[in-house]
């Protein structure tokens, strides 16, 4: 198992006498496999980067237990250091008068990688995160998307097994983003496992083997993204450009129009058959069914359990 | 072993980098130099209008061995450095010591203030006829440099308390440089002081190794000179050992509390 959270529930205390307790996580369990990547998915204070911390050994867990690769995060703390790669979005952890060479050398030797080794090492990363250019140029002088590729490249300095990336595109270009999905691939098939949290599923959806959806440090639900959208018994859309009415169809909970286009919530893939079929014989062309995406499902369980409270 | 040589040398080697994208030799030279040299000279003009040569000797001595604590005491301003960098969480996170990462890029800070107290060394006795016994003055530096030693493990000390009370940053570097201008035989001698604090002023940093140089360059016997270093070099040993203690102590205090962020 690559992670293991046992019911870890973290506090903080907040407030000017620090006599507020703000919970962060609560009870929360997960298990990521070996060389899975998977996805942490849930709206800003969830508790996503507070995880992250506990199992990078930043911070500890006011109870329950977490493990990377078999080793404890609070007792081996050590060892788990040597596991580990952290990656972090934004424009903060690198040092600004350095270079990409320098940055990656200095991190090398904390990782305790001899210099020899170290050298060979850091030539692969800037090459393989499109920085060996710019590779002798200070950092301050980087665009966005570059100091997230040598924040990339410095989470992998130490050759991690399991690879912790808290909102890594925040910021990023879609074209960064989209060679990111590539290195997330890549980064996969060497073996690794990758514990990535995110707002943006498209991304979730593209890249992640499962996703772990959490909202006030619970989870809610551990699935592809797939089974999630099917285990959450969200109904279907249809899109067609039309101005064809089909309220009154069987099957049909819902419509809604936005520029020219009709979109039809229906309950299940037979009810999307009846509307498509009902639009296809009025000459309606361009109808598509569309299946949930992992964004309607978040929505769905975020905004429903919201509701509820 | 090898692996903490590598962490220290980097961690100068990055810290130097850093240091020059700071300061350019001009810069260095005359907005920080320059300002040790005026603070040494201006202990020393007190010393001659209280019109004596001897306070001069004293002052000037004093406040030329003290430079060095200012640069000393400079390494505290590293622990916040790396908050506000946003790095404090990936050093934690890395398998490096921390408190080897700090002493490496301290070095910098221990050379410029060695460079800093022996220049005023060169330059300012003979501007206010302080006579001194060349050529064995030469050996004199190298004293500087053991009081430097002993003065940045005790920065480094104070380093460690910051890391855990980030705020108090200010407090620390200046009540940390204060007390051992005050206390250590800089400005007044160590026996002006009731014998009870006396006992406290033995285990600062700079108390041993300053009497060293007074008596050394007084022409006092190499054995007292001799004893007051390895006195300041082991007081140096002391606070570095509670450093080491302190970092360890300050590191879990934060994973506690949950004061390492992440840079976001
Ligand atoms: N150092 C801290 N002190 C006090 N409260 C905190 C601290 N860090 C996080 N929190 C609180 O814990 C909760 C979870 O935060 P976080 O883990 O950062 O969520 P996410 O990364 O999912 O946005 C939030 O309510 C946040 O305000
Ligand atoms: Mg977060």
């Amino acid at each position: 198992m690559g992670v293991r959270v046992r019911e870890v529930g973290r506090t903080y205390r907040k407030g000017r006498r620090k006599n507020e307790e703000v919970v962060a996580l609560d009870g929360l369990s997960l298990d990521v496999p070996s060389n899975e990547v998977h996805g942490l998915l849930g709206p800003n204070g969830a508790g996503k980067t507070t995880l992250c911390k506990i199992l990078s050994t930043v911070l500890l867990p006011t109870s329950g237990t977490a493990e990377v690769f078999g080793l404890d995060v609070v007792a081996r703390a050590d060892d788990v250091r040597r596991q580990i790669g952290i990656v972090f979005g934004g424009e903060r952890g690198l040092y600004w008068k350095l270079t990409a060479r320098q940055t990656l050398r200095y991190w090398a030797a904390l990782y305790k990688i001899p210099d020899a080794r170290a050298k060979g090492r850091v030539d692969e990363l800037l090459e393989r995160l499109g920085l060996a250019e710019k590779a002798d140029d200070l950092v301050e002088t980087y665009s966005r998307g570059m100091k997230q590729r040598l924040h990339l490249a410095r989470g992998l300095i130490g050759d991690p097994r399991l690879i912790l990336l808290d909102e890594p595109t925040t910021g990023m270009d879609p074209v960064a983003a989209h060679d990111f999905r590539g290195l997330i691939g890549e980064l996969r098939a060497e073996g690794r496992t990758i514990l990535i949290t995110t707002h943006d599923m498209d991304e979730a959806e593209s890249v992640c083997d499962r996703v772990t959806l959490i909202d006030k440090g619970r989870v809610l639900a551990t699935e592809t993204p797939r089974g999630l959208a099917e285990m959450s018994g969200l109904q279907q859309w249809v899109e067609a450009e039309t101005s064809v009415d089909v309220d009154g169809l069987p099957g049909v909970v819902g419509t809604e129009r936005r520029d020219g286009v009709l979109r039809v919530r229906v309950v299940d893939a037979a009810a999307a058959r009846v509307v498509i079929d009902f639009l296809l014989d009025r000459g309606v062309r361009s109808v598509r069914a569309v299946p949930p995406r992992l964004e309607d499902v978040y929505l769905d369980l975020v905004g429903r359990r919201g509701m509820g409270v | 072993m090898r692996d903490q040589l590598r962490v220290l040398r980097h961690g100068l080697v990055v810290q130097w980098l850093l240091f020059r994208g700071f300061h350019t030799w001009k810069t260095w030279t005359f907005g920080w130099l320059s300002r040790l040299l005026i603070q040494a000279c201006f202990y020393a003009l007190i010393g001659r209008m209280l019109g004596s040569q001897e306070q001069v000797d004293y002052l000037l001595i004093g406040n030329l061995v003290a430079i060095m604590a200012i640069d000393a005491t400079v390494v505290v301003l590293l622990a916040v450095g790396e908050r506000q960098s946003g790095t404090l969480a990936l050093m934690v996170a890395a398998p490096a010591t921390h408190l080897t990462v700090y002493l490496g890029k301290g070095l910098v800070h221990l050379g410029s203030g060695v460079a800093a107290s022996t220049i005023a060394f060169l330059t300012l006795p003979p501007l206010f006829g302080v006579a001194l016994p060349w050529p064995w003055a030469g050996l004199v530096p190298l004293m500087i440099f053991v009081v430097g030693v002993s003065c940045y493990c005790y920065g480094t000390c104070v380093a460690a308390f910051v890391l855990g009370f980030p705020s108090a940053r200010w407090v620390a570097l200046n009540l940390g440089y204060l007390v051992l201008m005050t206390f250590t035989g800089v400005n007044v001698p160590t026996s002006f002081w009731p014998e009870w604090v006396r006992g406290a002023i033995s285990v600062l940093p700079m108390t041993h190794g300053l009497a060293a140089i007074r008596s050394f360059v007084d022409g006092g016997p190499v054995s007292v000179v001799a004893g007051e270093l390895a006195l300041e070099l082991a007081v140096g040993a002391g606070w570095i050992t509670v450093a080491a203690l302190g970092f360890g102590r300050m590191v879990t205090r934060g994973r506690r509390d949950g004061t390492i962020e992440f840079a976001s």
